[in-house]
C-alpha cells in the first residue's frame, strides 16, 4: 500500500514537474512514447491476470508504478485454473483483465485462437526480440522467463558427488535420492523436451530407469529437498534460494550444456478497458528497465540488454546459456509428448 | 388471489433455493453431458463420452483408494468416538469436561491444517517424528504419505461426529431401563448388548454415514499427503481435472455425478436408518443414571484419552510452532528442534500481520458472518414452512435443502461460478459469490439443526396464539422465535465456524482481492512457502480452537 | 352466539375423519362431544376453531358463516374470536402468567391501561392474581389450565372450545376444575363445545351430549336421555351398558318382547321390539342385574346361572364378572352388598328385570 502511495506521489510529482506530454525516458532509454504515456496515465490503472508468483510480481509491479504512475491490480492463479478463469470470463463478456499471461505456450495460442489475445502491438524493441519469445504480430511476448536448476542438499550428497552436467543426473549413484516434477505443468514439459533435444534422445528413458521420485509440483519437491528427504532434484531456483537464505544446506547448479528456461507469456486482451495502460506496460516490461525489474524478481527479462538475475549465496546462468523452447515444436508435440512421458514414468 | 399470497412464502423459498442450489447443480449435470465447459466459447455438443473416463485405470485406482480411506477412516473414527462417548456418558471416569473437549475440538481444526501438520510430522524420513525415532534408535518409521496416513488423519479429525451422536444417545438412557434389564435377569454385558446398544445403534450408524460422505469428498488430505507422490483419490482426481493439465471440467463433472450418486445412496441409507428418530441434540434429559464403575481402570482410561488428545491436538500444535518459528526446513536431528538460533518469531509475526493474511482474515470473517446470519434466516424460513405449515409441495423443499450434501464442494463451487458468471448482477469477483456458494454448502446441516429446534415446540403453542388473534408473522415473532432462540444462535455459531474454515466451496470463486484465509493458506502451500503455511496454520488453528472452546456447549452438529 | 354446523365433512387424504356431521349449539349452552379416541370429535372442534379447513360443509357462528365450502368462505383462525383451551394447556413458557393472559388483548390492539385492567379482572376471577408475575412454565398443571382458561375468557369470545382439557390432571383436580369450568360457563353464558372421551365428565358438564363414532353423530340428546335412552347398542355401550349381547327376537306379546341369546332360555324385555328383526342387541347395565348365591335367587323371568371369575371391590359396589355355565359369555354385575361378597369360583344366580333390558340395533356405521 505504501509503495502504491509512493508511486502515486512520484507520478504526481513527475506530472507536475515535467511537461504535460513527455516521453518516458529513464537512464537514457526511451521506454514508451508520449502519447502512450499520457493516454495510459489518463486511464490510471491496469488489470493484470498472471501466473507468476505474487511476491515476485509485486517487485515488478511496484517498479512499474514507480516509473509510470499507473497502478496495477493483479490477479494471480496458477496457469491451468487461470486459463479456465480467463476463458469463462471472456465468454460471459466479463473479462476484467487488460493484460494476461500464462506459462504454457499452447494455452496462449488457445487464447489467440479464441480471439481473447489478438491485439497486435509492436513494442519499441520488437526487432531485437528473438522470434521464439514473441508472436510475429506482437500479440504476445514472453516477458518473464524463469529457469530451471539442479539443486542439491549438501547434507545428503557430498561434494565429491556433486553433479557436473545434465547427463550426470542419469548416474546410478543418485539412485533413491533423485526427485523430479510431473510433466503436467507447461513449464515442465518444455524443460523435459529441451533436455531430450539438447542432451540425449534417450534422456527420458534413461531418467525413467533411475526411478526418480515424481512430485506433482515444485513446492513439495523443494520442501522435501530442503528437509533432506531427497538429495538432488530438478526444480525452480526461487524457493531454493529462500531456503538457502534461511540456512538450509542447499546448493544450486547450472551446467555448461545450458539451462532450460520457460516463458511466462502474455499480451493485451481484446476487451481491455485500459488498452493504453496495457501498451505502456508492454513497452515497459520489454524494455531494459523492465527487464531489470524482472531480474530482481529472479527471472530473465525479454530485453537482451537487461540485467541477469543475481542472488547472493547462489549464482544464475548467463543469458547466453539459456535454452528456449520453440513454440512451434511445443504446439506440435505437447499432447503426444506428455502421454509418452507419463507412460515412461508410470504416471 | 389469497391462495397466491398464501403460497407466496413457498414460491419465494423455492426461487431462492433454485438459484442457490438447483441451478448450480444443474450446471454440473449439464457440463457432464457436454463436450466442452459452458461459457468457454467452444461449440458444445451433447455427449455421454465424459463418463468414459470411468474406465481409466488411474481412475479405478483412485476410486479404490477413496473407498479404502473412507471406510477405514470411518471405522477408526467411530471406534475412537464411541469409546470417548461411552467413557464420558456412562462411566465414572474423572475429567469428563476434558473428555468432552477432546471429543469436540478436532471437528474445528481444519482438515487442511491437519494434513499440513501431519505432513510436517510424518511425511518421509525427515518428518519430525521420524527424526525423533531415528535418534532414539527405534527401528520403525511412520509414513503419512500412504493410504494409512490418509486414514490416520481423516480418522483423527472426524472423531467428533460419532462422539457427539453417541454421547447424545447414551445420555437418554435412564437408570430405569437398565434396572428393568437387571431385574429381568440380565448381567451388565447382556444389558449393554440388548438394551444400550440397540438404543445407540442408530446414532452410531448415522454418524458413520456422515463421516463416509465427508471423507469421500475431502480433497485436502489426499492433496497434501498424497499429491506430492501421485497417490490419488477420486476427489483429488476431480480437483486435478479441473485445475491441472490436461484439464477437463466435463470429465470432472461426470465423475462428480458418479460420486454424487454413490453419496445419495448413502444419504438414503442414513434416512432409512434414522427414520422415526427424534433428531434432538443433547437435551440433558438423561438424569437419573447410574454410571458404570471402572474401578482400577479409571486412571488408565483417562490416560488413553489424554494420549488421544496429545496425538490429535498437542502434537500438531507443537509441529506448527516449530514450523512457524524455524524457516530452515533442514533438521539434522532431534536436538535441532531446540536449536533456538534457527528460530525466530519474526517470520511468524510477519506472516500474521502481512497484508494478505489480514485481508484474508477479514474476508473470512465477513463471508462467514454473512453466511451464518443469512443462512440461518433462510434455513429458519425453510424449516418453518416444511414443519409448521400445510403448504403443498413443502416436502420438496426439504429434499432440495438436503441436496447439496450429495455434491462435492468443488463442483458446487464450479456450478456456482457458471451460474453467476453470465448474470448481469455484479456478483462475480466479489465476496458475495462466496457467500452464495457457502450458504448452500452448509444448508443440509443448518437446516436440520434449526428444524430440530422448531419441531421441539408443541404445535398447540402456535395454535393457541392464532386462536388468540395473532397473525402468522406475529406468531413467529412472539412465540416461535423466542422459544427457538437458543437453537438458532447455536446454528449461527456453528455456521460461522464452518464458514471460517471452508475451503472447497471457495476454490474457484475467489479473485486476488476476495481471498479468504483458507485460500491464502492453500496458495502458500502451492508456492512451497512452508514457514508461511505453518504460521498461518497455527494462526488458523488458534482462531478456530478459540471459537470452538467458547461455543462448545452450543455446537452439536445435527445432520 | 349460537353455533351451527351443517354437513361438515373433513378428509385427510383417503381417510374420512368427519362425515356429514350436522350439529347446533344454542346460545349459552354447552355441547359435549363424547366418543373414543380417533372418532373425529377433536377434528370437528378444530374445524370450528379454524385450525382445520373442512373438506365441505358450512359452519356458522352467531349466524355468520365462518366457513362455507360452496361459497368459498373461510374466516382465518385469528379472526374468529373463538376461545380454546387445549389438552396440553399450550401456555407459553417464555412469558409470565400476566403476559400470557394479556396476549389476546394485545392482538386486538387495546391500549396498555385497558389491557391491564381487564387482565387483572380475569386473573382475580380465576384466583390467579398472586401468580401474575410468575413465569408460566413454573406452574402446576391445574394452575396452567386456569391460566389457559383465563386467557380464553379475557377475549370475551363468542364461543369457547375445550379440547379434553382435564385429561392430563389427576382425579381430584379434575373433579374440582370440572365444577369450576361448568360454573364459569353457565355464569357467563358462553356457548361452548367440550370434547372428551370420559362418559362421566360428559354427563356432568353437558347441556347436550353428542356421541360420536367414526366421524358421525350417533345420538344427540340431553344427558339424561342419552344415559337412559340410548338409541343404539353402540351408544349404549359407550354410556355404561357394559352387557351387550346379540339376540334373536322370537316374538312379542302383552308381557313384552321375547328373545333368545347365547343358547339360554327365552328372555323377556319389557319394551316393544325395535323395528326390524336382524342385528338387534340386548343392552343391560351391570347395576340392574340382581345377584344371589346359586339357588337363593327369587323366582322371576330372565335368570342366568354362572360362576364368578372376578370379584373387585370398587368402593360403592362390588364388581363381579360371571361366566355363564357351559358358555363363553361373560356378564358384568355391580352389587351393592359388600358384606358377604361372593368369592371367585362361587356359583351364582343372576336375575335381570325385563324393564332393564334395552333392545337396540347397532348404529349404522
Amino acid at each position: 500500500m505504501r509503495t502504491y502511495l509512493f508511486g502515486a506521489a512520484l507520478a504526481l510529482a513527475m506530472g507536475m514537474a515535467g511537461a504535460a506530454h513527455a516521453q518516458l525516458v529513464i537512464d537514457g532509454e526511451t521506454i514508451t512514447s508520449a502519447e502512450n504515456l499520457a493516454a495510459g496515465k489518463a486511464e490510471g490503472r491496469l488489470v493484470h491476470y498472471g501466473a507468476y508468483p505474487p511476491d515476485a510480481m509485486k517487485i515488478i509491479h511496484e517498479a512499474f508504478t514507480a516509473d509510470t504512475g499507473i497502478t496495477v491490480d493483479f490477479v494471480r492463479m496458477s496457469t491451468a485454473p487461470l486459463f479456465q478463469r480467463i476463458v469463462s470470463e471472456a465468454a460471459a463478456n466479463q473479462l476484467a483483465a487488460d493484460i494476461v499471461d500464462l506459462t504454457d505456450i499452447v494455452m496462449v495460442s488457445e487464447l489467440m485462437d479464441r480471439g481473447i489475445l489478438n491485439v497486435p502491438y509492436k513494442v519499441p524493441g520488437f526487432d531485437r526480440i528473438p522470434d521464439d519469445l514473441k508472436d510475429a504480430e506482437g500479440r504476445w511476448y514472453s516477458y518473464i522467463n524463469p529457469i530451471w536448476t539442479v539443486a542439491v542438499n549438501t547434507a545428503r550428497i557430498e561434494e565429491a558427488d556433486f553433479p557436473k552436467s545434465w547427463s550426470d543426473l542419469l548416474d546410478p549413484k543418485y539412485d533413491g535420492q533423485l526427485a523430479i516434477v510431473n510433466v503436467d505443468g507447461g513449464s515442465a514439459f518444455s524443460m523435459y523436451s529441451m533436455l531430450r533435444e539438447k542432451i540425449s534422445d534417450t534422456f527420458w528413458q534413461d531418467l525413467a530407469a533411475r526411478k526418480p521420485r515424481v512430485y506433482e509440483s515444485v513446492s513439495p519437491l523443494t520442501a522435501d529437498l530442503a528437509r533432506g528427504d531427497v538429495g538432488i532434484a530438478i526444480t525452480a531456483p526461487e524457493p531454493v534460494m529462500l531456503q538457502i537464505a534461511a540456512g538450509a544446506p542447499l546448493k544450486t547448479f547450472y551446467f555448461d550444456e545450458g539451462t532450460p528456461s520457460f516463458p511466462d507469456a502474455g499480451g493485451i486482451t481484446a476487451t481491455a478497458k485500459h488498452p493504453n495502460a496495457a501498451k505502456v506496460f508492454l513497452d515497459w516490461i520489454t524494455s531494459k528497465r523492465g527487464g531489470d525489474a524482472v531480474a530482481r524478481a529472479l527471472a530473465f527479462g525479454i530485453n537482451p540488454d537487461s540485467a541477469d538475475p543475481k542472488v547472493e549465496g547462489g549464482d544464475y546462468p548467463a543469458r547466453a546459456d539459456l535454452w528456449i523452447f520453440s513454440p512451434e515444436t511445443w504446439r506440435r508435440t505437447h499432447q503426444t509428448g506428455r502421454e509418452e512421458w507419463r507412460k515412461l514414468m508410470g504416471r | 388471489m389469497t391462495a397466491l399470497l398464501r403460497n407466496a412464502p413457498l414460491f419465494g423459498l423455492l426461487a431462492i433455493l433454485t438459484v442457490l442450489a438447483i441451478v448450480p447443480i444443474g450446471f454440473v449435470v449439464y457440463t457432464a453431458l457436454l463436450t466442452a465447459p459452458p461459457f468457454s466459447g467452444n461449440a458444445t455438443e451433447w455427449t455421454l463420452g465424459n463418463f468414459a473416463i470411468l474406465s481409466d485405470p488411474r481412475l479405478r485406482a483412485a476410486t479404490f483408494n477413496s473407498l479404502v480411506v473412507a471406510v477405514g477412516g470411518t471405522l477408526a473414527a467411530t471406534a475412537i468416538g464411541c469409546s470417548l462417548a461411552w467413557l464420558a456418558a456412562r462411566t465414572d471416569v474423572p475429567g469428563k469436561a476434558f473428555i468432552h473437549i477432546a471429543g469436540v475440538l478436532p471437528l474445528f481444526i481444519s482438515v487442511l491444517v491437519a494434513a499440513v501438520t501431519w505432513a510436517l510430522l510424518g511425511a518421509g524420513n525427515s518428518g519430525y517424528l521420524n527424526i525423533v525415532f531415528a535418534d532414539l534408535g527405534l527401528p520403525f518409521r511412520i509414513d503419512m504419505r500412504t493410504l494409512w496416513g490418509f486414514i490416520f488423519v481423516e480418522a483423527l479429525y472426524h472423531v467428533p461426529y460419532p462422539f457427539l451422536f453417541t454421547y447424545a444417545a447414551l445420555t437418554m438412557i435412564t437408570a430405569d431401563m437398565e434396572d428393568a434389564a437387571a431385574v429381568h435377569g440380565a448381567n451388565p454385558v447382556q444389558a449393554t448388548r440388548r438394551i444400550v446398544l440397540p438404543l445407540v445403534k442408530p446414532a452410531i450408524l448415522g454418524s458413520m454415514i456422515v463421516n463416509l460422505v465427508l471423507m469421500i469428498e475431502n480433497v485436502s488430505v489426499p492433496m497434501i499427503l498424497g499429491g506430492p507422490i501421485g497417490l490419488e483419490t477420486l476427489s483429488l482426481r476431480i480437483y486435478y481435472l479441473m485445475t491441472r493439465m490436461p484439464n477437463d471440467p466435463n470429465a470432472a463433472s461426470a465423475m462428480a455425478l458418479v460420486l454424487a450418486a454413490f453419496v445419495v445412496v448413502l444419504i438414503y441409507a442414513q434416512h432409512w436408518v434414522l427414520r422415526g428418530r427424534d433428531h434432538r441434540t443433547v437435551t440433558g434429559k438423561g438424569l437419573n443414571q447410574r454410571p458404570v464403575a471402572l474401578g482400577p481402570w479409571r486412571l488408565p482410561a483417562l490416560a488413553l484419552v489424554a494420549l488421544y488428545f496429545f496425538v490429535a491436538i498437542v502434537l500438531p500444535v507443537l509441529a506448527l510452532l516449530l514450523g512457524s518459528f524455524r524457516a530452515n526446513l533442514f533438521i539434522p536431528n532431534s536436538l535441532a528442534f531446540l536449536d533456538l538460533s534457527q528460530m525466530s518469531l519474526a517470520r511468524f509475526t510477519q506472516v500474521v500481520t502481512s497484508h494478505e493474511v489480514r485481508s484474508g482474515l477479514a474476508n473470512s470473517v465477513i463471508v462467514a458472518s454473512a453466511t451464518a446470519v443469512f443462512g440461518a434466516a433462510l434455513f429458519f424460513a425453510l424449516a418453518y414452512v416444511v414443519h409448521r405449515t400445510r403448504l403443498p409441495g413443502r416436502k420438496a423443499l426439504e429434499y432440495v435443502a438436503m441436496l447439496p450434501l450429495a455434491i462435492p464442494a468443488l463442483l458446487m463451487a464450479m456450478g456456482t461460478l457458471w451460474t453467476w458468471i453470465g448474470s448481469p448482477l455484479p456478483v462475480y469477483g466479489t465476496l458475495v459469490i462466496l457467500i452464495l456458494a457457502f450458504i448452500p454448502r452448509f444448508m443440509p446441516q443448518g437446516y436440520r439443526a434449526i428444524a430440530s429446534s422448531i419441531t421441539q415446540i408443541h404445535d398447540d403453542l402456535e395454535d393457541a396464539a392464532m386462536i388468540c388473534g395473532a397473525t402468522r408473522p406475529t406468531v413467529i415473532r412472539r412465540i416461535v422465535l423466542p422459544l427457538v432462540r437458543g437453537g438458532i444462535f447455536a446454528t449461527i455459531f456453528l455456521l460461522f465456524v464452518l464458514g471460517l474454515r471452508e475451503i472447497g466451496a471457495a476454490l474457484f470463486l475467489y479473485t486476488t482481492y476476495t481471498r479468504v484465509l483458507s485460500i491464502v493458506l492453500l496458495e502458500a502451500y502451492e508456492s512451497g512457502l512452508w514457514d508461511f503455511v505453518a504460521s498461518l496454520s497455527l494462526l488458523y488453528s488458534l482462531l478456530l480452537g478459540f471459537f470452538t472452546l467458547i461455543g462448545r456447549r452450543w455446537m452439536t452438529p445435527v445432520v | 352466539m349460537s353455533i351451527r354446523i351443517a354437513s361438515l365433512t373433513k378428509k385427510f387424504g383417503a381417510f374420512t375423519a368427519v362425515s356429514d356431521v350436522s350439529l347446533d349449539v344454542a346460545q349459552g349452552r354447552m355441547l359435549v362431544l363424547l366418543g373414543p379416541s380417533g372418532c373425529g370429535k377433536t377434528t370437528i372442534m378444530r374445524c370450528i376453531a379454524g385450525l382445520e379447513v373442512p373438506t365441505s360443509g358450512r359452519i356458522e357462528i352467531g349466524g355468520k358463516a365462518v366457513f362455507d365450502g360452496e361459497a368459498r368462505v373461510n374466516v382465518p383462525v385469528n379472526q374468529r374470536n373463538v376461545g380454546m383451551v387445549f389438552q396440553s394447556y399450550a401456555i407459553w413458557p417464555h412469558m409470565t402468567v400476566r403476559e400470557n393472559v394479556a396476549f389476546p388483548l394485545e392482538m386486538k390492539g387495546l391500549p396498555a391501561g385497558e389491557i391491564r385492567t381487564q387482565v387483572d379482572e380475569v386473573l382475580a376471577l380465576m384466583g390467579l392474581s398472586e401468580l401474575a408475575a410468575r413465569g408460566a412454565s413454573l406452574l402446576s398443571g391445574g394452575q396452567m389450565q386456569r391460566v389457559a382458561l383465563a386467557r380464553s375468557l379475557v377475549m370475551r369470545p363468542a364461543v369457547l372450545l375445550f379440547d379434553e382439557p382435564l385429561s392430563n390432571l389427576d382425579a381430584r383436580l379434575r373433579d374440582r376444575l370440572r365444577v369450576d369450568l361448568r360454573e364459569l360457563q353457565s355464569r357467563f353464558s358462553i356457548t361452548s363445545v367440550f370434547v372428551t372421551h370420559d362418559q362421566q365428565e360428559a354427563l356432568a358438564l353437558a347441556d347436550e351430549v353428542a356421541v360420536i363414532k367414526a366421524g358421525t353423530v350417533l345420538q344427540r340428546d340431553n344427558p339424561v336421555d342419552v344415559y337412559r335412552k340410548p338409541k343404539s347398542s353402540t351408544v349404549a355401550e359407550f354410556i355404561g351398558y357394559q352387557n351387550v349381547f346379540p339376540v334373536e327376537i322370537e316374538g312379542s306379546d302383552a308381557g313384552g318382547t321375547r328373545f333368545r341369546f347365547d343358547g339360554q332360555e327365552p328372555f323377556r324385555a319389557a319394551a316393544p321390539p325395535p323395528a326390524g328383526r336382524d342385528g338387534i342387541f340386548a343392552c343391560i347395565r351391570p347395576d340392574d342385574i340382581a345377584l344371589a348365591p346359586a339357588g337363593e335367587a327369587p323366582p322371576g323371568p330372565n335368570s342366568l346361572r354362572g360362576e364368578v371369575t372376578l370379584a373387585s371391590f370398587m368402593g360403592p359396589h362390588m364388581h363381579y364378572r360371571v361366566r355363564l355355565h357351559g358358555r363363553d359369555t361373560v356378564v358384568e354385575v355391580f352389587d351393592r352388598r359388600i358384606e358377604g361378597a361372593m368369592r371367585i369360583g362361587s356359583e351364582v344366580d343372576l336375575t335381570v328385570p325385563p324393564e332393564a333390558v334395552l333392545l337396540l340395533p347397532r348404529s349404522d356405521k
